[in-house]
């Protein structure tokens, strides 16, 4: 079905790409809002991934001498009840949290577009009962359903990674069957209805590209409220089995030493996953500013 | 407005259907079933037989679900804990009411204080104070409430001894007034956590707001700064915000989950977090549909309530 407007519009459509691809960028980059959140995901995930390789630390083994210290010269923010050295930690744990929200987030950002495409393109009764099962799952509260789940199966990435999606595709799901309700009445749509093509071609063609927007933004705070789900999973004891951690996990672990005065347990760590989510919301914030300039 | 209601109920019903449903089936999808989930374990195989028949398990799966329907709509019976040896409705009739307490008043004041405060940000607009204020609440809506909820222990109960490290251990939601002292951080820690999704919303909805002819006719009229906030502006930002009410309590009762847990305030949320750690599944399929229920009835309300407040809606 890529006959008559494809390639009788070359250039055309070299241009529109060169236009899209310059508002992608000023979406990205253009706000203040946005640059601040990326530059804080950069150092984050410069500290979590490049980290380990300049400050490479032990954690696997448990360092029976080295329980709790406070910080020091040789542990700079000091070590957990097994003596693991915490700044490692926080770096090895951050990998975990970044990768299971980032993961989770796109896995339903995809799942919910394509059902939410699917549903408003359709309407009618499909679109009712797809509509119906959403507003159920939104009604269930997710976070026990997930202690369910989690604490019947063991924890592993996997299933942290596929439980954590599981509520979090409703939101973009909706999002995209409200705007592809107003799209397809609208005249490109029909035109392109008329030229013949397939609802298949209309729907990855015409409405997906032009719900990308709402898509990225949502995308965005997706990650943050991932990233706060698997933390609040892991802290409830959920998480990954030791060695193996995440943010969560280690704030679980400083609160139990937290009548100690043991405060770096507790507050390098939240500090950690407060700034994650707040970078990930001003990219989704910024964002969202620099499309609505665009309208 | 009869034929939307109408609509909108059916709509409803048939969402606590599909709930009812499908906790139904994911209790009896577990490993073992519901003997498993429901009796302790090595129980033996006599008492697991009639169990089953007694329970109706042995019935076709459609006449269980009819008769469990029947059991908890029509005689609002919810099940029994053989692990706590208490009927479900008993558990979540203490429970209910101490978690209510807490999210409602921390919701009220979150709304007092959001609301006034976005409001007051976008009638000084792009002024320090607003950029100030959003800031803040930027850092406050990216704070989970647990880590708050840490954070407050770590200074005002261990460090300042100003207050206690826990929440009211009372048996009756009214241990919320008589154990002040030591609901106040709980509490501080949901409102705070709260504050910044209203703010928002209210900072925004007022912009819009106030770009409309009907202010700038108040305005004409002669009405007083104040005054045409107060009673033109406030109401008609309010109207988003109604639903976004009625569509928070899951996300409120996941947070108390985790609030309940840091401050072991004996509420559904730690209820809940007890009996998924113990597999305790009666409890579990209990506040599954009672907070179901609950949802869909807030949703319920919030549309109405949302036709009502604000006459432009039009119902199709």
């Amino acid at each position: 079905m890529s006959g008559i407007g494809d390639d009788a519009g070359g250039s055309a459509a070299k241009r529109y790409r060169g236009r899209r691809l310059e508002i992608t960028r000023s979406a990205l980059f253009g706000t203040t809002l946005s640059r601040i959140g990326f530059g804080l995901l950069v150092v984050i995930v410069l500290f979590c991934f490049l980290g380990p390789h300049i400050y490479p630390t032990d954690q696997i083994t448990t360092n029976i001498e080295a329980v709790l210290d406070p910080p020091s010269r040789g542990y700079p923010v000091g070590t957990d009840p097994n003596g693991y050295d915490e700044l490692g930690r926080l770096m090895i744990g951050g990998q975990a949290a970044l990768k299971i929200g980032l993961l989770s987030a796109l896995l339903a950002t995809v799942f919910g577009a394509l059902y939410g495409a699917i549903a408003g393109f359709f309407g009618g009764f499909p679109d009712a009962l797809m509509m119906r099962v959403v507003d159920t799952l939104l009604s269930v509260p997710g976070l026990l359903i997930l202690f369910v789940l989690v604490s019947i199966y063991r924890p592993t990435f996997t299933l942290l990674v596929i439980a954590i999606s599981m509520f979090a595709w409703l939101v973009p799901a909706r999002l995209v069957r409200g705007e592809t309700l107003t799209l397809k009445v609208r005249e490109f749509v029909q035109a392109a209805r008329m030229m013949g093509a397939t609802n298949t071609r209309l729907i990855w063609r015409h409405v997906l590209p032009n719900v990308l927007g709402t898509i990225t933004v949502n995308a965005a705070f997706q990650v943050a409220d991932s990233i706060l789900a698997i933390s609040a999973l892991s802290f409830l004891g959920l998480g990954e089995a030791p060695p193996a951690t995440d943010w969560g996990t280690m704030l679980d672990d400083g609160v139990s030493y937290q009548a100690t005065g043991a405060w770096w347990l507790i507050y390098p760590v939240g500090g950690l996953i407060i700034l994650t989510i707040l970078a990930f919301n001003l990219v989704g914030e910024g964002v969202e500013q620099a499309l609505a300039d665009h309208r | 407005m009869l034929w939307f209601l109408i609509r909108r109920l059916a709509q409803s019903v048939t969402t606590l259907l599909a709930i009812t449903l499908a906790t139904f089936i994911l209790f009896r999808l577990l490993p073992g079933g519901m003997t498993a989930a429901l009796l302790p374990p090595r129980t033996s195989e006599v008492v697991k037989a009639r169990f089953v028949h007694d329970q109706g398990l042995d019935r076709p799966i459609i006449v269980q679900f009819v008769n469990y329907l029947d059991r908890v709509f029509l005689h609002f019976d919810l099940g029994y804990s053989y692990r706590r040896n208490q009927s479900v409705n008993s558990i979540l009739g203490h429970d209910l009411p101490k978690s209510a307490i807490l999210l409602s008043i921390s919701t009220l004041l979150a709304l007092i204080i959001g609301v006034s405060a976005g409001v007051l940000q976008a009638w000084r607009r792009n002024t320090l104070e607003d950029h100030l204020f959003t800031g803040f609440a930027f850092l406050l809506y990216a704070t989970p409430d647990y880590c708050l909820g840490i954070v407050l222990i770590d200074i005002f109960a261990l460090r300042l001894h100003w207050f206690p490290t826990e929440g009211p251990q009372g048996s009756t939601w009214t241990s919320a007034f008589t154990e002040l002292n030591h609901f106040v951080l709980p509490l501080a820690a949901v409102t705070l956590t709260s504050i910044a999704v209203f703010s928002r919303y209210a900072r925004s909805s007022t912009l819009d707001v106030l770009g409309q002819d009907f202010i700038r006719t108040a305005r004409a009229k002669g009405a007083s700064g104040p005054r045409v906030v107060l009673s033109h502006v406030v109401r008609n930002a309010c109207t988003p915000i109604i639903t976004l009410l009625g569509l928070s309590l899951p996300s409120l009762f996941s947070g108390a989950i985790l609030i309940e847990t840091v401050f072991n305030y004996p509420g559904i949320g730690l209820e809940s977090f007890n009996a998924a750690v113990n597999r305790d599944y009666a409890v579990l399929l209990g506040i599954t549909v009672v907070l179901g229920s609950l949802t869909v009835l807030g949703n319920l309300i919030a549309d109405l309530a949302y036709v009502l407040a604000d006459p432009r809606v039009r119902l199709s």
